[in-house]
């Protein structure tokens, strides 16, 4: 059994709470610093399986602008968050765009779709 | 043109005053948003990031959807727009003078106006890096739209100066991007910006971070080649000698600073806070100018964007009200003022006399531990919040009753340790 | 002194410690070899010769320890063989002041005139990096040819300007006698009542009588109170001061801009990005073209106004009378908050120090951010445009003495330039009897704005007795339209404009309130921008507070509209483009 003393920055709100945890193999033993549930729920996740959300832009056909901006509707596994950035890539998308269009379905087997963050008219 | 109201910004602060001014009685096509880009939204479509919305939708938006959701609600409710407007000048008796392409030339008097301009970003000038001026050096805000709006990229190897928020969340696209985020120089002793942008940002992407350091001298005649950076004394902020290190780099991203964007408050001739750089505002947001309004980073900046249109939504209200003709006219005069480890409040000073409670928010100068925040009345404490850490990233409020301002002269907002 | 070699020597191994110089003086021209220790030392023997009234030209060929010898480090060039242009009459090298000036006063002729510069715009050099002060000819030795061509060259402006349509106003300029004026050491011995008659009354008086015998116009002496009355800002003690009026102002690029403009609406040829590598001549040294970058330009006379590298250009062409020692100087530009801090252009009067580094003033542009400097220093390197924390500390402390309350928080902008500086520290403008058909234009530093009408009708002379003929062109058309500025219009003007064209209507710089449609004319005049930086000298777009944070995106998707070329194209200056690359997605 190993005890381990881990300090983490939460998040998930502008506080950003410093969080201290003593961890045995993965599981909290003790947490002091966060002052929400938040906070313990974050460190649970970064300890099993850190997430993040992942923001980026894709090409746009006829847009009022080049780039449309987009996001993963939930948070995804930290480590995919370089080749879900990479599958953008290949995107371009014509407009008239909408408001949380899907982009790409379950992003890099995720199961997590990639959605528009506005929407984009057509160039005038 | 002849108006009841005129929002100069349709950023958050600008969307919400009008809309809030709309819930409050002004018709809709009584209300005229002017805004200088193509579309509404202000900054919010650059900042396609999360973080936004978290306190008023409960959830973590984008930049984008925040704005989008404000500007349907503005489309639905019928309120006028001018885009690719640029507002010249405002006359004391609020006549606004605008332009743009398709309707030319305007002159818009307004029986109030609200601004909401939003903030600029310090320049390397107004810092003082010394050194030679090659192209490659973009303050953090222009990098930002480059990126996410036009689709191109700055440079290769970049060094970020500053660690406010924009600078941060920089940092982390230009990694996203494929360059190279040489690292992350911040001159005082601790971040400037949010906590967790200094991990999302910058420990998850390994991207080295330096406190009490900055740019010495700009390297490159034509295109930046590298820059000096030094270790500098927290006192005295003065480069420490020997501590000099030579970064090659091909792209400088300044997050120094951001001003409340004043040209037009100054041509009005509006009384500033010689602190914030924005107008001085009394707890209804209305400027020294009777009918002129404020609201939003113009007044001061703000960290959350929740904040910028919880109080856009006062100063919409507000304005509405001094249309109706039916505020009070200026008739308290009590300052607020800063006290220990306070940096400025907003308002500065309570002039009306309606009933409601007046809150108030203020930065403080430098981080403290299990302190209070308190509002303090001819030496009474009439409001207090016990808090864990305070810093000057995060910005502060306190709630003032009105029933404990009879008589005052001042409120006094400040740090107390116990 | 004499000219004599032995004499310059001696004086050389006198005053210059660390020194090993030999100097043979041929023909007027002083030639030293040997080395220094330090660069300082190096300027000073240069110096020393060169302050001989028999002297005409010092050139060096000296060692300085100091200096790591990396100047030789030129890139690989094309020279290709090809006749780019056949048989103009003048080629002219370098379109700075000078270049510019020349060639618009050649294109009142029938020539087949062409002007050639290595940069993407015109005035990239000194001819842009300094305060624009069109200066009254009080500061040089009244035998210089730089005073006799900057009286001359003063006195046209006014003309010249509204022809070419470039915004210029006499503002004049105020000599301050402070406690500073009189040097620390005879300060110290001069009984109280001396010192304040010399401060108050006979400084003055002197500083305008010798004005007065260099031919200088419009002088008059002032009381301190009279002084603090015109410059209410300026600090109390002033003991009393010159006003000289014939000072004027000038955006100095503007000016060189529209000279450019007319020369090539009359039939000048520019040449942008073409750098000359050497001047062709023949068996006899008779110049005969010279070689760029992109081929060869064919011409009876070369006129070398190439600035810091004008000797270079000499030595190629076995004519080298002169050697550059390029000296940097940093300016300071603050917000047009101030502009009307002071109406005229303000300087002090210090006697003793340095006399080649004392200049400098509290001027404003014409329009109005005020604008304090140059300093001076000496520098190796010919491209040191680097503008140093000390030369900061030096402007401000300097400028701040004289107003004490002036706002230097407010500054938005700082930037430095080189003087093409020869030993002599005079003009060095003569036909070369080594290379005939070769005419130096060198040494061109201040005064070279004010002098720059005066220098043009000098070489058009000198081309005269060279054996150029001179026929007048009937079809020149002095005049310039230097095109709408919406910032400075009346709203009548404005609606006006926007009327006719839409355009007009898009401000894209906010903090200079610059239109869309003025940046779309600067990328298609005679002399076209077509860089982001080019374009900020034509319409001002970047020059506010926010030095292009809001517009610089703007300005690119302009210029990449325009020139049909993608966004990560667009230069911001020659050799750098302001963005790299698309984004990786997509």
């Amino acid at each position: 059994m190993t005890e381990e003393e881990q300090t983490f920055t939460c998040i998930n709100c502008p506080m950003g709470c410093t969080i201290e945890a003593v961890t045995r193999d993965e599981e909290i033993v003790e947490i002091e610093g966060n002052i929400c549930e938040a906070g313990e729920q974050y460190v649970k996740s970064e300890l099993k399986n850190p997430t993040r959300f992942l923001t980026g832009t894709v090409k746009v056909k006829n847009g009022l602008l080049p780039r449309v901006p987009i996001k993963t509707e939930k948070e995804i596994p930290k480590e995919k968050v370089e080749e879900a950035t990479e599958e953008l890539e290949n995107v371009e998308l014509e407009a008239p765009i909408e408001l949380h269009q899907t982009v790409i379905e379950d992003i890099k087997g995720t199961k997590v779709n990639v959605i528009t963050t506005r929407p984009m008219p057509e160039k005038e | 043109m002849d108006v009841k109201l005129a929002v100069i910004g349709a950023g958050p602060a600008g969307l919400g005053a009008a809309l809030a001014a709309h819930e409050e009685g002004i018709d809709a096509e009584e209300i005229h948003l002017i805004e200088r880009d193509v579309e509404l939204g202000g900054i919010l479509p650059q900042c396609i990031h999360n973080g936004f919305g978290k306190f008023n939708f409960g959830e973590r938006m984008t930049g984008p959807e925040y704005a989008t959701h404000y500007v349907e609600e503005v489309e639905d409710a019928g309120i006028n727009y001018h885009l690719n407007t640029m507002a010249l000048d405002i006359s004391e008796d609020r006549v606004i003078t605008a332009v743009n392409p398709e309707e030319g030339l305007m002159r818009i008097g307004a029986d109030a106006i609200i601004l909401a301009m939003g903030c600029r970003e310090r320049s390397r000038y107004q810092i003082r890096i010394p050194g030679e001026r090659p192209a490659g050096v973009f303050p953090a805000g222009t990098v930002q739209r480059l990126i996410n709006m036009e689709g191109v990229m700055p440079g290769e190897k970049a060094v970020i100066l500053g660690s406010g928020d924009v600078g941060m969340i920089i940092a982390r696209r230009l990694e996203l991007e494929g360059a190279e985020v040489e690292g992350v120089y911040e001159i005082m002793s601790s971040p400037s910006g949010l906590p967790r942008n200094v991990q999302q940002c910058l420990r998850d992407y390994d991207i080295p971070f330096h406190l009490n350091h900055t740019v010495t001298e700009v390297h490159g005649d034509k295109r930046l080649e590298g820059v000096t950076v030094s270790e500098i004394d927290p006192d005295t902020f003065e480069p420490i000698p020997g501590t000099e290190r030579y970064v090659e780099c091909d792209t400088l991203v300044l997050s120094v600073g951001l001003i409340p964007e004043n040209e037009l408050s100054k041509e009005v001739g509006i009384s500033l806070d010689g602190r914030t750089g924005g107008p001085i505002v009394d707890e209804e947001r209305e400027t020294s100018v009777d009918g002129i309004f404020g609201c939003g980073n113009v007044v001061h900046v703000y960290d959350l964007v929740d904040d910028v249109t919880k109080n856009s939504e006062l100063a919409g209200k507000s304005a509405a009200r001094f249309i109706q003709g039916g505020t009070d006219r200026r008739v308290e005069n009590i300052s607020i003022n800063a006290g220990n480890n306070v940096a400025y409040t907003v308002p500065q000073g309570i002039e009306k006399s309606n009933e409601e409670p007046v809150e108030v928010f203020f930065r403080v100068e430098r981080e403290e531990e299990n302190v209070k925040t308190q509002a303090v009345v001819s030496g009474k404490v009439i409001e207090e919040n016990a808090k864990r850490v305070v810093k000057p990233p995060i910005m502060e409020s306190l709630s003032i009753s009105r029933k404990d301002l009879s008589e005052a002269e001042e409120v006094l907002i400040r740090v107390f340790e116990e | 002194m004499s000219g004599s070699a032995e004499g310059i020597e001696e004086e050389i191994g006198s005053e210059v410690p660390n020194s090993d110089i030999k100097v043979r003086v041929e023909d007027g021209i002083a030639y030293l070899s040997g080395k220094t220790e330090t660069w300082e030392e190096y300027v000073g023997a240069g110096h020393i010769a060169g302050e001989n009234d028999d002297i005409r030209g010092v050139v060096t060929d000296v060692d300085v320890e100091e200096i790591e010898d990396n100047q030789s480090e030129s890139m690989e060039r094309q020279e290709p063989d090809e006749v780019i242009k056949e048989k103009q009459d003048i080629v002219i090298v370098g379109a700075g002041v000078s270049g510019c000036s020349i060639a618009r006063e050649l294109s009142k002729y029938d020539l087949d005139v062409t002007l050639v510069e290595r940069e993407l715009d015109v005035s990239l050099g000194a001819s842009k990096a300094n305060n624009g002060c069109v200066h009254v000819g009080i500061d040089q030795g009244k035998e210089t040819l730089k005073h006799k061509l900057c009286l001359r060259g003063n006195a046209m402006f006014d003309d010249l300007t509204e022809e070419l349509d470039v915004p210029f106003r006499r503002i004049g300029t105020l000599l301050t006698i402070t406690d500073r004026t009189l040097p620390e050491k005879v300060e110290s011995y001069l009984p109280s009542f001396v010192r304040s008659i010399l401060l108050k009354h006979v400084i003055p008086k002197l500083v305008t009588f010798y004005g007065k015998m260099k031919n200088v116009p419009g002088l008059e002496t002032l009381s301190g109170k009279e002084a603090k009355e015109l410059e209410p800002n300026l600090k109390d003690d002033i003991y009393s001061g010159v006003l000289m009026s014939t000072m004027g102002i000038i955006s100095p690029y503007e000016w060189v801009i529209a000279l450019a403009e007319n020369a090539v609406e009359n039939g000048v040829e520019l040449m942008l990005d073409t750098e000359v590598i050497e001047i062709i001549s023949n068996e006899e040294n008779e110049v005969e073209g010279v070689q760029t970058d992109r081929g060869i330009i064919e011409a009876d006379y070369v006129i070398n106004a190439a600035g810091v590298y004008a000797d270079e250009l000499a030595e190629t062409a076995g004519a080298k009378e002169f050697t550059i020692h390029p000296r940097k100087g940093s300016l300071i530009i603050f917000d047009k908050n101030n502009s009307d801090y002071n109406d005229h252009v303000v300087s002090e009067l210090r006697f003793g120090g340095d006399e080649y580094t004392k200049g400098g003033t509290a001027m404003k542009t014409p329009e109005g951010n005020p604008e304090w400097g140059p300093t001076a220093v000496e520098v190796p390197d010919k491209e040191d445009k680097s503008v140093t924390e000390e030369e900061i500390n030096q402007i401000l402390n300097k400028y701040g003495f004289l107003f004490p309350d002036f706002e230097t928080g407010d500054m938005i902008r700082y930037f430095a330039g080189v003087r093409a500086s020869t030993f002599t520290e005079d003009f060095f403008i003569e036909a070369s009897d080594k290379a005939p058909g070769l005419i130096n234009v060198a040494g061109i530093q201040s005064p070279g704005l004010a002098s720059s009408p005066a220098i043009a009708e000098y070489v058009v002379r000198i081309l005269g007795s060279e054996g150029l003929e001179l026929v007048e062109d009937p079809d020149f058309d002095p005049e310039r339209d230097g095109g709408p500025r919406f910032e400075e219009m009346s709203e009548e003007r404005r609606k006006e404009l926007i009327g006719e064209d839409s355009e007009y209507g898009r401000i894209v710089c906010r903090c200079e309130k610059v239109t869309e449609k003025e940046v779309l004319e600067a990328i298609d005049e005679p002399v076209p921008a077509l860089t982001v930086d080019a374009v900020k000298r034509r319409t001002r777009a970047g020059m506010g507070r926010c030095q292009s944070g809001f517009c610089r995106p703007r300005v690119i998707n302009i210029i990449s509209e325009e020139l049909g070329i993608p966004i990560e194209e667009v230069k911001k200056k020659k050799g750098a483009n302001s963005v790299t690359r698309r984004t990786k997605e997509g």
